[in-house]
């Protein structure tokens, strides 16, 4: 019920974005745009700008959403998230070690390098998650040592180049600025398939819940599990970073909206918080292109401005 | 079903925890394992259920060595049941029971008739059909273990282990427990848990072990293992022992 009506918003925002932009469109001029094959205007924008921008937005947020509840669904922790536990800046880091040292390198190279960025800080954060759950204070202590320290060399190595400013916009702040279906062709492939084993991975992740003795009595391979739902998690992220740059608390923010609309029951929480965080990078990036029309901003701020609440919100109210 | 171990080890690390111990509990039997802390009677556990790898030695469960049947198999013919759970799952009691059918189930394939009907059972055996959609931390210690046990006897096992299953319950709630498993012993489960109360031990068990140092340090009916002089070497503590009216079985405490 609770996935129709996402699915039913994600639908309205989708059209949203193919009409309204710094140009804005009539219903009728996005209808022509997007059936019409006559190379006019309309279908330039609609084809070529705003529906591969709104497909990016979906893979983006999907992407961030089932890797905010893998995280937190393996290391029994709410406060898990792949930008609090640093796996977001280590594929950062990565994608401007591509950006500086191989300036003119391929989309597809910079997206292989990002993701193998993201698999780095995911290991990091396996080998500290190994022994089933670890205290959320010990887990997040270490995040935030990871995600400083990762994020203090993308600024580093981003100040000393030469092509800062450019870069570092988008980039730090998350961004679908120019985001095309180049874009959508490479990682699609990864967030696809990944998403779909991470759906598949839900019954162990269940049993998981319980607690890694119970789950293993119940014949779950704990350990594996947790290995293949980290690797889940740094390609995922890898692949939203090398997209959109750093988007932070999407991956934070979905999975706990998604648990108060359907609960703890991770086959229907994981597909709910993709669709989640879907929505809620889409729409960001609608508002990030309204706001201070005809320029944008960010769309990574407006995630922040809603997640930094929310996160502010779960630690005063929640247990 | 029986299960057995050959000259089973189990290490943490370097630590040996279990030392090269053989046993064989036959189909049906109802076994309590007592002994000191920290002697490995968990431990044990853990290495029968092939939560963990040993370090030598083979378990057999129903002929197979647990070793090289898949671990969803064995979680199909034994459940194990740890210690009080700590975890503060947010869940409500039949969600949690259904959480029993995980090594039943296969990705993307609806739950079956067979599915349901085992959580039935399960709730139906371990007494909580009142307890249903009741949150797990709405309940008390009684009714949460046996929400617990149920979870367990949905995996439909045919041995159940149980790792003091009776721990912080009051007297009514321990016996309600120990009831409940007495009846599941009785339509052929075999039962093999770790107890501290010996009284208990005594009035439910067919056979007791006692696991001291890594090692069985006695083996065998209530009247031969619960004598003072037996368990003052187990436990290092004088103990003498009384015998219950009704039954004749012994009744040891400290002296």
């Amino acid at each position: 019920m609770w996935t129709l009506a996402l699915l039913g918003a994600l639908v309205v925002v989708g059209m949203l974005s193919i009409i309204m932009g710094a140009i804005m469109l009539g219903l009728p001029d996005a209808i022509r745009g997007l059936i019409h094959d006559n190379g006019e205007f309309e279908r330039l924008v609609v084809w070529d700008l705003r529906l591969p921008r709104f497909l990016d937005a979906v893979l983006v947020g999907a992407a961030l959403g089932v890797s905010g509840a893998l995280l937190q669904a393996v290391t029994r922790n709410p406060l898990a998230d792949p930008t609090i536990l640093g796996v977001s800046a280590a594929a950062g880091l990565a994608l401007a070690v591509g950006l500086v040292l191989f300036p003119g390198i391929d989309r597809e190279w910079l997206a292989v390098i990002t993701i193998l960025g993201g698999l780095v800080g995911a290991g990091v954060l396996l080998s500290m998650a190994w022994q089933g759950a670890i205290s959320s204070i010990r887990l997040t202590l270490a995040g935030i040592a990871i995600s400083a320290f990762f994020g203090a060399a993308i600024v580093g190595l981003l100040a000393s180049s030469t092509t800062f400013l450019e870069l570092s916009l988008g980039f730090l702040a998350g961004g679908l600025y120019g985001s095309d279906w180049r874009d959508a062709q490479i990682v699609a492939p990864i967030v696809i398939p990944a998403v779909a084993i991470a759906i598949a991975l839900t019954p162990r992740l269940n049993a998981l819940a319980l607690g890694d003795e119970l789950a293993a009595g119940l014949g779950v391979l704990t350990d594996r599990t947790r290995l293949i739902a980290l690797i889940l998690v740094g390609a995922l992220t890898g692949a939203a970073v090398s997209v959109a740059g750093l988007v932070s608390f999407v991956g934070l923010v979905s999975p706990h909206v998604s648990r108060s609309l359907v609960g703890e029951d991770q086959r229907y929480l994981l597909p709910t918080s993709a669709l989640t965080g879907a929505l809620l990078v889409a729409t960001a990036d609608l508002v990030a292109r309204l706001v201070i029309r005809p320029s944008e901003l960010p769309m990574g701020i407006l995630t922040a401005a809603v997640g930094a609440p929310f996160l502010l919100y779960l630690v005063r109210f929640r247990r | 079903m029986d299960l057995s171990a050959q000259g089973l080890t189990l290490r943490y690390g370097q630590k040996t925890v279990i030392d090269g111990v053989s046993l064989d509990v036959p189909s049906g039997e109802f076994v309590v394992i007592v002994g000191p802390n920290a002697g490995g009677k968990s431990t044990l556990l853990r290495g029968l259920a092939r939560v963990m790898r040993p370090a030598a030695g083979v378990v057999r469960l129903g002929g197979d060595d647990i070793a090289t049947l898949d671990a969803r198999e064995v979680a199909r013919r034994l459940a194990i049941l740890p210690q009080m759970q700590q975890f503060d799952v947010d869940l409500v009691v039949e969600e949690l029971v259904w959480r029993g059918r995980t090594p039943h189930h296969r990705p993307f394939r609806p739950a079956t008739q067979a599915d349901l009907a085992a959580v039935e059972r399960a709730i139906e055996h371990a007494r909580i059909e009142g307890l249903r959609e009741r949150p797990l931390r709405s309940l008390s210690g009684g009714e949460r273990q046996r929400a617990w046990l149920a979870l367990a006897l949905a995996q439909e096992p045919r041995v159940l282990l149980l790792d003091e299953p009776t721990t912080f319950l009051d007297l009514r709630h321990q016996v309600e427990v120990m009831e409940v498993l007495a009846r599941l012993n009785q339509g052929g489960l075999t039962v093999i848990a770790v107890l501290h109360d010996l009284a208990l031990a005594s009035r439910y068990a067919q056979r007791i072990i006692a696991i001291a140092d890594g090692k069985i340090a006695l083996d065998g009916a209530p009247s031969e293992v619960l004598t003072p002089d037996a368990l003052s070497r187990v436990f290092g503590l004088d103990m003498v022992a009384l015998s219950d009216p009704r039954t004749g079985r012994p009744l040891p405490f400290p002296a």
